[in-house]
């Protein structure tokens, strides 16, 4: 392990240059001679029984080749996890983001023309937008054979929290609400559906797992398995947003259909209201605790707004029998979480997948509970925090190496000297008025990788050796998804590595259902871990057969992961996650006490990486999450009224430009492998941005003395609480 | 993107001809019309191009006026050591505008004619007294900026006139000036409250010459005389300067939009016009900002 | 719908071509010249990832009709790299790490380079503004400010 040539090291990534000369082909910059186009027709109505679908005046439009409704899809139903949401809808609309008709025509201009002219009759039922009242009596459901519109419930019960509040000498209790998030990858959904060489139905796309998407294809058309082929090209960023089918199903059908190239590209504003968000949840959490800080008892009660349709909300809530708590060891803890079906856009994956949520009502929780004490927030969560061999809220020991208190106590270090250091620079470097107010704040959290709770976990991948007596060159087929986290360098480092050869000889073959077995998706920090293993075996295997004089030496298939546990439906009791990431950051704020605004200072960045396989892209990614999470925290502000999106172009939903990001980014790497993931490797593409937001709230309230149990902290929201709060 | 005949006259006789004739919406940058033909908000079945009319792109002093041509695009008056000393305020908010794609193609007639509530270039140029020239194939004739604009996207454009150029009159060299935006994101910010502030504080420290302007605060931005007349003439202390703010506000009329409240615009126009006045008055003392 | 003939020059190659009015500058380079460089990310000027350099000055080209630019000199990013040699910028922007999805990655590099053409020392504060216009999602833009200092470092070297 000490001799590292390859791995750990800032190899550049093998994607780059294509994608800085303009020769990088994204889902949208690939033709086919001779492809028709494809303009869906949208709900454009939260919620409505379709009574007739009427194509007859569209279909007489000049070029117009056929128009698709769900009657031509054979199995109308598809979902990442159930099947629950129809491809094209028949009978009802449930969210304006559903899809009703594909018109296909020679040329997009002809399709948009004519998808106008479709004439749909709707008879609109009562549009429930509040998972609160959604769940009450008589509410209007959402899907008929879902009572009070309950998607998914999900319990843990660990001792006994009645007792120990009665014991507790101080009680938190807390009541908070974060918002739907847009991915806002900058690439939207298109795609291209075709016929292969070999007459099968291909879709060449954006993703996040060639094969699941594979799997929903066939599964709706009702064709076999290798009837079906999925290619990703250049994927325009994911973030979870692409877990959930988008094009794929209808980019299939037309193909399959007309046996012609079928094209199809959402605008922006269809990829807003199409695919699913964040989830908006509200926490309430009581939490009690002894007057020396230790923490006794916890009971967090939470809502998640599903949406229109499951997509991964019962899996999101499912993560809080672990995360609903934080990093904390609390030894009796009560969490009942519901995701509830409502005529929103569905939520889904993105990033943190639930846990950003969590921590936000976690970490406040701790806060309000040092405010109280008088205890410094640090030093509270040192004592409460994951230590090696601590028992999770199911009630199993948490695996591996913890690293929490050594990222904490890293960071406290880092902080107080940078407090030095400003009180040292204070006037000459940083100007400052009257109305605007700095301050200081830190979070901590956990992540876990892969997908856990019983859930089969492993990955594909093989390798091929050329050469004679030394490896010429060596192929590496895998379909991990490339979704710009840099997985495929990665995985080609850890190749190069276990073969003894540079990575320049190493040859990637990504992405393609017809050659490359299932990698699982790029979700839950879980690729360079589990598709890392299969790598390995696989160039191990290649390596042994090349050793033995096998020419083309190969090695490779299935690499299955350690079983980890169902939970128990009562308790949660089981042993969840095989791997965690862990970090701890601080964040200077400053607040323009009368107009609101907040501006982010200096952040500091503390992650566990277990062992950077390429430090340049794991800071890459901590840099990437901090900044996605500041656009939650402070500006990204997803209007839902009534059903209808609002915030539906990049004018109105706004992520952070340049002008907005932090001066200063200080990303430090406490590498401390994991006995878990290839070379100790743990899975870092969420947990950073899992800490910041509650980060921003405890600066902001140490800039002001007030504090907020919501975002986005939009200034007019703070100049409103500022100015309620001077007046008290 | 929907449908239209573009014409692109190539002469300015050409285009007065034309547009008396055909009419059509003129289009010179497109950074605001392409949007909203591309999005169906604004349909047309006729564009008239005027961008080639490059003798409509200038910055230039004559005597004690300053005349900036329709088709001036935001760069050019960033760029521009005209302005950036005479009128300062203007440069502060032809930067201030989207981002270098759109100052290198957005144009200040493109500005005044999509007449947004929100439109930078307006709360400086009504501070400035701005009086617009609209031509036609007969001839030109002047209107002051504040009767040009009459409502969110209504002109006082008549078909067949184009927005020639702008002019203001030079300020006296002690006059201070600022423009401050308040926006929901730093970077490419569209306004939720701006305002431009000009100040002439004569020998005996009174104010001899006082304009306050916002945007999006109202149908259209506006003046605020009333909370001039709290400031002229006499000598500025905290208090007139926070009631000179507090009037301003009261001008307004906002309303609530995606982007902020009626409530919130009314409080950070106080805000930005408190701050306006005293930016204006350390500038003059040198304190800075 | 009239077609409209217009002449420009692309990545330094003449072209007359016929063009619908209501055909962008984006679409004709994409559609119709497969120069899919070029990115299509909101078609209202608000993402950057379209940008191309018009008579050497980034605009948005999902806001510039293809009409406009009759006369005009355009340049992508396939004309960046000359003679198969990187450009600073880009050569920049691979070492430091900048690229993550790489969607943004040619508007970035355009913005970049035509602020270095003016300015081969900017300040931190002159390449926020410069690349303002310019959105990204993957990387926190920490990595992109890098790579145009490292890329202005090489270009004064020179």
């Amino acid at each position: 392990m000490s001799n590292l040539k390859t791995v750990g090291q800032s190899v550049l990534r093998q994607d780059s240059w294509d994608k800085v000369t303009g020769k990088a082909l994204f889902a949208n910059d690939f033709s086919m001679k001779g492809e028709l186009h494809i303009k869906l027709v949208f709900a454009g109505r939260p919620h409505a029984r379709i009574i007739s679908i009427d194509t007859t005046k569209a279909l007489e439009q000049p070029g117009v080749v056929a128009i698709f409704t769900g009657k031509d899809v054979p199995h109308n139903l598809y979902g990442l996890i159930k099947a629950d949401q129809p491809v094209l809808c028949e009978d009802k609309v449930r969210f304006t983001g559903d899809q009703v008709c594909a018109v296909v025509a020679e040329t997009i201009a002809q399709a948009e023309k004519a998808a106008k002219l479709v004439e749909i009759d709707y008879q609109d039922l009562p549009v429930i937008t509040d998972p609160q009242s959604a769940t009450k009596p008589g509410a209007e459901l959402v899907h008929e054979n879902k009572p009070n519109n309950i998607a998914h419930k999900v319990q843990l019960r660990r001792g006994d929290v009645q007792s120990a509040f009665a014991e507790a000498e101080i009680i938190i209790e807390r009541e908070y609400h974060t918002p739907m998030q847009e991915h806002a990858y900058l690439e939207p959904e298109a795609g291209v559906g075709y016929i292969d060489e070999e007459g099968r139905v291909t879709v060449r796309t954006a993703g996040q797992s060639t094969h699941d998407d594979q799997r929903q294809i066939a599964q709706a058309l009702g064709l076999p398995l290798d009837q079906i082929r999925v290619i990703y090209g250049a994927i325009g960023g994911a973030f979870g947003g692409r877990e959930d089918i988008s094009v794929q199903i209808v980019l299939a059908l037309a193909a399959w259909k007309l046996q012609r190239p079928v094209k199809l590209a959402w605008s922006r504003e269809e990829s807003i209201s199409g695919h699913g968000k964040r989830h908006a949840i509200t926490l309430r959490h009581k939490w009690g605790a002894r007057k020396d800080g230790t923490l006794i008892a916890a009971q967090v009660e939470a809502i998640s707004d599903a949406g229109a349709y499951l997509s991964t909300s019962g899996d999101v809530i499912d993560n809080f029998r672990f995360s609903a708590i934080g990093p904390y060891q609390i030894p009796n803890v009560k969490v009942d979480a519901a995701a509830i079906f409502t005529n929103n856009v569905p939520g889904g994956a993105f990033r943190g997948f639930g846990s950003p949520q969590t921590a936000f009502a976690a970490e406040l929780q701790i806060e309000h509970l040092a405010e109280e004490l008088g205890i410094d927030p640090t030093a509270l969560r040192l004592k409460n925090c994951l230590v090696e061999h601590a028992l999770l809220p199911t009630q199993s020991e948490i695996p591996g190496v913890v690293s929490l208190p050594l990222l904490l106590e890293t960071l406290a270090e880092k902080v107080d000297n940078h407090q030095a250091d400003d009180l040292e620079a204070a006037g000459k470097t940083r100007s400052s008025s009257k109305h605007k107010k700095r301050g200081t704040g830190i979070a901590i959290g956990l992540k876990n990788s892969g997908f856990s709770f019983g859930f089969p976990e492993g990955s594909d991948a093989k390798v091929i050796l050329h050469g004679d007596a030394e490896i010429e060159r060596a192929e590496l087929y895998t379909a991990a998804a490339d979704v710009g986290q840099g997985v495929h360098s990665a995985l080609a480092q850890i190749a190069a590595e276990v073969l003894g050869i540079p990575i320049s000889k190493i040859e990637l073959v990504t992405s393609d259902t017809a050659v490359i077995g299932d990698s699982g998706p790029a979700s839950a920090s879980r690729l360079t871990i589990f598709a890392g293993y299969a790598v390995q075996q696989a160039a191990e295997q290649a390596l042994e057969n090349f050793k033995a004089e096998n020419r083309p030496a190969v090695g490779g298939g299935r690499w299955d992961a350690p079983p980890t546990e169902k939970p128990d439906p009562e308790t949660g009791a089981c042993f969840n996650s095989l791997s965690y990431a862990y970090g701890a950051q601080a964040v200077e704020v400053e607040v323009d006490t009368e107009t609101g605004e907040i501006k982010i200072l200096k952040i500091t960045a503390v992650h566990d990486p277990g062992k950077a396989i390429n430090p340049q892209q794991v800071i890459g990614q901590i840099q990437g999450s901090l900044v996605q999470a500041q656009g939650w925290a402070l500006t990204e502000n997803f209007i839902i009224e009534e059903g209808y999106v609002k915030s539906d172009k990049l004018s109105t939903y706004l992520i952070p430009t340049v002008m907005d990001v932090a001066i200063e980014t200080e990303s430090i790497l406490v590498e401390r492998p994991d006995t878990f993931g290839p070379f100790g490797v743990r899975g870092i593409g969420e947990i950073a941005f899992v800490c910041f937001a509650p980060a921003i709230i405890s600066a902001v309230h140490d800039a002001t003395g007030v504090w907020f149990d919501h975002l986005p902290l939009l200034p007019e929201q703070v100049a409103a609480a500022l100015h309620a709060g001077s007046k008290q | 993107m929907q449908e239209f005949e573009l014409h692109s006259p190539k002469t300015l006789t050409e285009a007065y001809d034309f547009l008396e004739k055909k009419g059509g919406k003129i289009i010179a940058g497109g950074t605001d019309v392409i949007p909203q033909l591309a999005n169906g908000r604004f349909r047309t079945e006729l564009l008239v191009d005027i961008s080639y009319l490059s003798e409509l792109s200038y910055i230039k002093q004559e005597g004690e006026l300053i005349h900036i041509g329709g088709l001036t695009n935001y760069s050019l008056m960033i760029n521009s050591t005209l302005l950036q000393t005479s009128a300062p305020l203007l440069v502060e908010a032809a930067a201030s505008v989207g981002a270098v794609q759109t100052q290198n193609r957005g144009t200040l007639a493109g500005n005044l004619g999509n007449a947004s509530p929100a439109g930078d270039m307006l709360p400086p140029l009504l501070a400035l007294d701005a009086v617009v020239t609209l031509t036609n194939r007969n001839g030109e004739r002047q209107v002051p900026l504040a009767e040009f604009l009459l409502g969110p996207g209504k002109t006082a454009l008549s078909q067949g006139e184009i927005i020639h150029h702008v002019s203001f009159n030079t300020l006296d060299p002690e006059t201070r000036s600022t423009f401050i935006k308040a926006g929901n994101r730093k970077g490419m910010a569209i306004s939720v409250v701006n305002t431009a502030v000009l100040l002439l504080i004569d020998s005996s420290e009174s104010v001899k010459d006082i304009r306050i302007s916002l945007g999006a605060v109202a149908p259209t931005p506006i003046r605020c005389p009333k909370a001039e007349a709290v400031l002229l003439g006499k000598k500025i202390t905290q208090d007139l300067l926070e009631e000179s703010a507090a009037v301003a506000a009261a001008e307004c009329s906002p309303i609530s939009d995606l982007r902020a409240s009626a409530d919130y615009r009314r409080h950070a126009a106080e805000v930005l016009v408190k701050r306006g006045i005293q930016q204006c008055l350390n500038s003059e003392t040198g304190e800075g900002s | 719908m009239t077609k409209r003939s217009i002449n420009l020059k692309i990545n330094g190659k003449e072209y007359d071509l016929e063009s619908k009015p209501n055909n962008t500058l984006l679409n004709l380079l994409r559609d119709e010249l497969g120069l899919t460089g070029s990115k299509d990310g909101c078609q209202e000027g608000e993402c950057g990832t379209c940008t191309v350099l018009l008579d050497g000055q980034p605009v948005n080209s999902c806001l510039t009709l293809a009409a406009q630019c009759d006369g005009r000199e355009v340049v992508t990013i396939e004309g960046i790299a000359k003679n198969g040699k990187l450009h600073p910028v880009q050569q920049a922007f691979v070492e430091t790490g900048a690229v993550q999805c790489g969607y943004c990655t040619p508007g970035m590099i355009l913005s970049s380079v035509a602020l270095l053409e003016t300015n081969l020392t900017p300040s931190d504060a002159e390449i926020r503004t410069a690349l303002a216009g310019n959105l990204c999602r993957c990387t926190g833009y920490n990595k992109i400010i890098e790579a145009v200092e490292q890329a202005a470092q090489v270009l004064q070297d020179e």
